[in-house]
């Protein structure tokens, strides 16, 4: 479902990424790691068209999404969380997640102009079940800015779960997060967001990526070193030398 | 009895909030432009213009004069669309001194009654006799001021509690945030653009039929300055913020002769002092969400 053919990006005098080709089955849980610079978060942001690629193609169903802006491959059913903490910061919880469902479809003028938290719409409707899947249903009124970290991020992906996504990308959604905190969220990727979706996690905390991801992949210096099981992925030696030391 | 004086201040207060609402719009919207003075001043000549010489109604003046600087301000918009910050704000300054530079250029006189009228460069632009021809006494205009800036209230009231306003408020937030929410910053920075102009515009028709007479001059930097400041004393986290801005500054230090000859020193070090301790303003949407909060408690109970 989705597919990235040699995907190459530069800035300036560094190469990025270096034709990369990743293929992702609907209805599994991806894995990438690498150190950090080796290039995940770069190639997340071409997922998710905030940056166009130099070279390849990003394939969407079957469509060349490689050019299409972020609004256009949000719209196409692809969302994402950020490895530093973006949330709207000065709305609440619940507006949060409302914010994800109005551009959702291309919204026209009856749609701009209605309540934004009107009772019984169909948006506050979604936007309370994703808070009550991660967990954050009573934080709902508090403003965003109030939350934990760990609460952030569950915001994070409560927004971005929101709209029923075709396709999640959690960069380090475990970032920051002690071992208690880390496990939790990691159970919670396992059982509640994962099952039927189809998702990419980008982390460094190998319990997560293990617990979570039926498949990985490695990046070092822009290029991928290793795919496959997670298992046997993580005992590859070019993999134990370039990310786990 | 109101005198003419207070009716005066008043109805000033009336007026510049309106310049004030339409800089406060962009405030909201993540862009600090100093520019709103050339709405104001493009609808000052226009609806002028239309009432004075071609003898239009002020309704019909009132809505070109701001549909004008509306059709401005969109301009302004696309062309900006690119750039963010600091160079948006110089941007719109640099308009802002094109538009007051070129009307003292502007010259277009007709005559009425063997005089020749309208705007003259300089000079500036006499005569704008409206409330004089139809009778209009200072309470009435005073009304009138008071009843556009109501609607405009109600108006952006609606559209802050709309998903339109929710995604004004997201821009200023985090703009590429906005845009993974699946929607393209450009078109509501533009929306938010001609419709901080159209009410800007409002400001400026309403300025001229009030003070009779309208020079270049009055539409320089300070007043778009005052405009950002009132919305940043006030608060950005509703629609009275600007008001209360307004109100602090003419209501009270132009109009206690005890600051006269200081006001803008005691203004300034009041800008100063809140954007140390309040960079929101006094309203800021912290304090609006906790107020909002307490008052829905109070009512439930």
């Amino acid at each position: 479902m989705l597919e990235l053919q040699a995907v190459g990006k530069t800035f300036g005098e560094l190469q990025a990424l270096h034709g990369i080709d990743l293929h992702v089955r609907r209805g599994t849980v991806s894995g990438l790691i690498g150190p950090n610079g080796s290039g995940k978060t770069t190639l997340v942001n071409i997922i998710t068209g905030i940056y166009a690629p130099d070279s390849g193609r990003v394939l969407l169903d079957g469509k060349d999404v490689s050019r299409a802006s972020a609004d256009q491959i949000t719209r196409l059913g692809v969302s994402r969380s950020f490895q530093n903490i973006r949330i709207f910061n000065r709305m609440s919880v619940l507006e949060n997640v409302i914010a994800a469902l109005i551009g959702h479809h291309k919204p026209g003028l009856a749609t701009l102009l209605g309540r934004a938290k009107r009772i019984g719409d169909p948006r506050v409707t979604a936007a309370r079940r994703a808070l009550e899947t991660v967990g954050l249903l009573e934080q709902g009124d508090l403003f965003a800015n109030e939350l934990p970290l760990p609460l952030r991020r569950r915001l994070e992906i409560a927004r971005a779960l929101a709209c029923d996504p075709k396709f999640l990308v959690l960069d380090e959604p475990a970032g920051g997060m002690t071992p208690a905190e880390t496990a939790s969220i990691s159970e919670l990727i396992r059982s509640r967001i994962a099952p039927g979706r189809t998702c990419v996690v980008i982390e460094h905390k190998m319990d997560l990526i293990s617990h979570v991801c039926e498949h990985l992949c490695v990046l070092n210096h822009g290029e991928k070193i290793a795919e496959g099981d997670p298992r046997s992925v993580v005992n590859q030696p070019e993999v134990i030398e370039a990310y786990l030391g | 009895m109101l005198n003419d004086y207070l009716l005066t201040v008043i109805s000033n207060i009336g007026m510049i909030s309106l310049i004030a609402l339409s800089a406060y719009l962009l405030l909201i919207s993540g862009e600090i432009s100093f520019g709103q003075q050339a709405y104001f001043g493009i609808s000052a000549y226009a609806g002028a213009i239309a009432t004075t010489l071609w003898g239009w109604p002020l309704w019909l003046a009132l809505l070109f004069g701001s549909s004008l600087a509306a059709l401005a301000a969109g301009f302004v918009g696309l062309l900006t669309l690119r750039i963010s910050g600091l160079y948006f704000s110089i941007a719109t300054l640099a308009f802002a001194e094109m538009v007051r530079l070129s009307l003292f250029k502007l010259s277009y006189q007709l005559e009425i009654d063997g005089e020749l009228i309208g705007p003259n460069g300089a000079e500036g632009f006499g005569e704008i006799r409206w409330i004089f021809d139809n009778d209009v006494s200072v309470l009435e205009y005073t009304l009138l001021i008071y009843g556009i800036l109501l609607l405009v209230l109600f108006c952006l009231v609606l559209i802050e509690r709309s998903r339109l306003g929710m995604i004004f408020r997201m821009l200023g937030q985090d703009p590429l945030l906005t845009r993974i929410q699946g929607l393209n910053p450009v078109r509501y920075k533009v929306t938010a653009a001609i419709l901080a102009g159209f009410i800007a515009g409002l400001g400026g028709t309403l300025y001229a039929h009030s003070f009779t007479y309208i020079e270049p001059q009055i539409f320089n930097v300070m007043l778009g300055v005052h405009a950002l400041a009132y919305g940043l004393i006030g608060g950005l986290g509703t629609v009275l913020g600007p008001l209360i801005g307004v109100a602090i500054d003419i209501g009270f230090l132009e109009s206690v002769r005890v600051f006269q000859g200081y006001r803008m020193i005691v203004f300034g070090g009041l800008v100063a002092l809140m954007l140390i301790f309040m960079p929101r303003g006094i309203l800021d949407e912290n304090r609006v969400y906790r107020l909002k909060n307490l008052a829905q408690r109070w009512f439930r109970a």
